[in-house]
């Protein structure tokens, strides 16, 4: 099937039936351009005809062998250049279009509803494991304080024994607290190390759920858009969003509150007898 | 958006509500709906508002299948194409029975009124993963068949609705609760409602069958004794009573066309026009008569003095001015205030009702 003329309103509305099938289709819609399409068959007897019609107007008593071969020769040459430069384009009749939209759009929402729940899941994750990396932090610290505080004094009076046969000399003792202010130092250095260790392997975590998360917020973001296009295929709107999230209610602020809740109560309870059947609603 | 949208079928909606609330955590969207014999309106609390004429048509076989490419067809294309379809105004005066031809066509008229409600519904554009929340003014009139054939159609729809009369709803979207006499003049009726703090109860409220159709019947009337050459339909008077109505003196010269033997004629209609707009005015001051003098005597005054007018049929020019000198002159004295938004005072309204509701009352009507 080929089209001639201008292309703009080619879509599912117009389906491509079966091939060889000639058809004049309708503009899809006001301001729609008229797309005229024929099959392979009439375009080539076209194209016969106008070679037969060039060469008996331009080469008057030319042989009908030569005018066959002329024409055989502008068929193949034809077959030839319109599949060299033809495009493949896809018709579905409208139902199955229809049906592949609605496939592919359940498809994407399945996504959507996966990733956000992912992502939910994510979230809770993280906000847990911040909160362990803060109590963690806390309880190392402390841990390292109680445990540190008991190896400050074992080391101090390691250092002590070893000075013990030494003399009691001023410039020992100097010595001695030299010796035991350095090694102490040494020794906070190195709890603090083994803190900042630990600690690291958590925000190594924290920042491994952070990435996931922005990738699963950008895929939701897409997923959306990819919502949006199906539905501007199929014509759909998806709807405009509410200002609220939630359910309002009165408010205690608003004017007339008492009698606004009275009149909501007296709403309810007709619609609720109406609902069962034993009252007209007000 | 125009009354003349359509859809290709009622059974099969791509977006249609599902029961589903799992699914159902991006929001909650709030509708007041106001059910009219002649037009109906949507506000929602995604600030879509829309009005569509309440005429349903079902093509009439086959054939007006194929030719339409429709299953239904709303408003004023339902009306244009009213020659290959069954024509349903499924709420005239509020009752859900007859259809255009007087025949008796109840179920004819629960799918019109159903599919009207869906209709209405879809124009606001709700999203599948929001909570829709609706509240539906209609005809204080209304049966408790209708009622409940309207609550079964909007529940297809929504995830919780509720009912409640018209003339209520305008006074409560105006924050006029107390000592509030409210006329809202419809197609099919005018409904009379007296607010006094609590909610109105069958003695507050009266019903009228004096509204728009009955001007478009008596318009009719004088029309064809005096003019009986000229040819007109009760669409086209209807149309030219949406565009000149008016009652009173200040009355701008009315001269219509209308076609005589084929050709346009211009008729002065201004005389006619006026006197089928007032025949509404004394039965709907003899109705306010009726709720004034039941009314503690204390508080009469105060509520002659707050009169709402309100209802597509209160765009008559002078309308408010000719019920207050009625009711000067039939009950000493009287104060007429027009709504703003007479196409939109019940929605409005509805729509602040359901804002204003509780969650667990929603949840317990599901």
């Amino acid at each position: 099937m080929f089209g001639l003329g201008k292309q703009k309103d080619m879509s599912a509305e117009q389906p491509a039936e079966a091939p060889q099938r000639e058809k004049s289709a309708q503009p899809q819609q006001a301001g729609g351009q008229r797309l005229n399409l024929v099959g392979r068959d009439q375009f080539a007897r076209a194209v016969a005809a106008a070679v037969r019609h060039g060469i008996e107007t331009h080469f008057r008593g030319a042989p009908p062998e030569h005018i066959e071969a002329a024409i055989s020769t502008a068929k193949s040459s034809m077959v030839h250049l319109l599949r060299k430069d033809s495009k493949a384009v896809r018709g579905l009749p409208k139902a199955a279009f229809l049906k592949e939209v609605q496939e592919s759009k359940a498809k994407i929402e399945a996504q959507r509803e996966a990733a956000r729940r992912e992502l939910e899941q994510m979230l809770g994750q993280l906000g847990s494991r911040r909160e362990e990396v803060g109590q963690m932090k806390a309880s190392l610290i402390e841990e390292s304080r109680i445990s540190g505080m008991e190896q400050d004094y074992e080391l101090g009076q390691r250092i002590s024994s070893l000075f013990d046969g030494a003399g009691n000399s001023p410039e020992l003792e100097a010595i001695r607290k030299q010796v035991t202010a350095l090694m102490m130092q040494q020794m906070h250095a190195e709890r603090e190390k083994v803190i900042e260790a630990q600690l690291a392997e958590h925000r190594r975590e924290v920042t491994k759920f952070e990435r996931r998360i922005t990738k699963l917020t950008s895929s939701l973001e897409l997923t959306e858009e990819e919502l949006k296009k199906i539905a501007a295929a199929k014509g759909i709107d998806l709807g405009v969003a509410s200002i609220y999230r939630d359910v309002q209610g009165l408010c205690a602020a608003d004017a007339d509150y008492e009698t606004k809740k009275e009149l909501m109560s007296s709403i309810f309870a007709a619609n609720m007898a109406l609902q069962k059947g034993t009252q007209v609603a007000t | 958006m125009t009354d003349t949208d359509v859809m290709e079928s009622t059974e099969t909606n791509d977006f249609e509500k599902t029961n589903n609330n799992d699914t159902k955590d991006q929001g909650v969207l709030y509708l007041g709906i106001d059910l009219g014999t002649s037009r109906t309106s949507v506000t929602a609390s995604n600030g879509e508002r829309v009005t569509i004429s309440s005429w349903v048509g079902y093509p009439k076989d086959v054939v007006s299948r194929k030719l339409l490419q429709k299953d239904v067809l709303f408003g004023d294309e339902a009306l244009e194409k009213r020659l290959s379809l069954n024509l349903y105004r499924p709420l005239a005066q509020g009752v859900l029975k007859y259809n255009e031809d007087g025949e008796e066509d109840y179920e004819g008229n629960l799918k019109a009124a159903k599919d009207l409600i869906r209709q209405a519904i879809r124009q606001a554009k709700p999203r599948k993963d929001e909570l829709v929340y609706a509240v539906i003014g209609c005809p204080a009139e209304a049966s408790i068949h209708n009622r409940e054939a309207i609550l079964e159609a909007a529940r297809e729809s929504v995830d919780s609705v509720m009912l409640c009369s018209e003339p209520f709803s305008v006074a409560y979207g105006l924050d006029m609760l107390d000592d509030v006499l409210v006329i809202d003049i419809g197609a099919g009726t005018t409904d009379l409602c007296r607010m006094h703090g609590t909610m109105p109860d069958e003695s507050d409220q009266i019903t009228l069958t004096f509204a728009g159709d009955c001007i478009d019947t008596r318009l009719s009337e004088l029309l064809k004794e005096r003019y009986p050459e000229a040819q007109f339909t009760t669409q086209m008077v209807k149309s030219i009573k949406e565009r000149f109505g008016a009652v009173g003196e200040l009355l701008d010269a009315c001269v219509v066309d209308l076609p005589v033997n084929g050709k346009p004629t211009p008729f002065d209609i201004t005389n006619e026009i006026r006197e089928a707009c007032h025949t509404i005015v004394p039965p709907i001051v003899e109705g306010l008569g009726k709720l004034v003098s039941s009314f503690d005597p204390e508080f009469q005054h105060k509520l002659k003095n707050r009169v709402l007018l309100a209802g597509g049929g209160s765009q008559i020019k002078g309308l408010d001015k000719a019920i207050t000198a009625e009711m000067h002159r039939m009950l000493g004295s009287g104060n007429v205030i027009r709504t703003e938004e007479p196409m939109y005072g019940g929605a409005n309204g509805a729509l602040k009702i359901a804002h204003d509701m509780p969650a667990e009352y929603w949840e317990q009507l599901k």
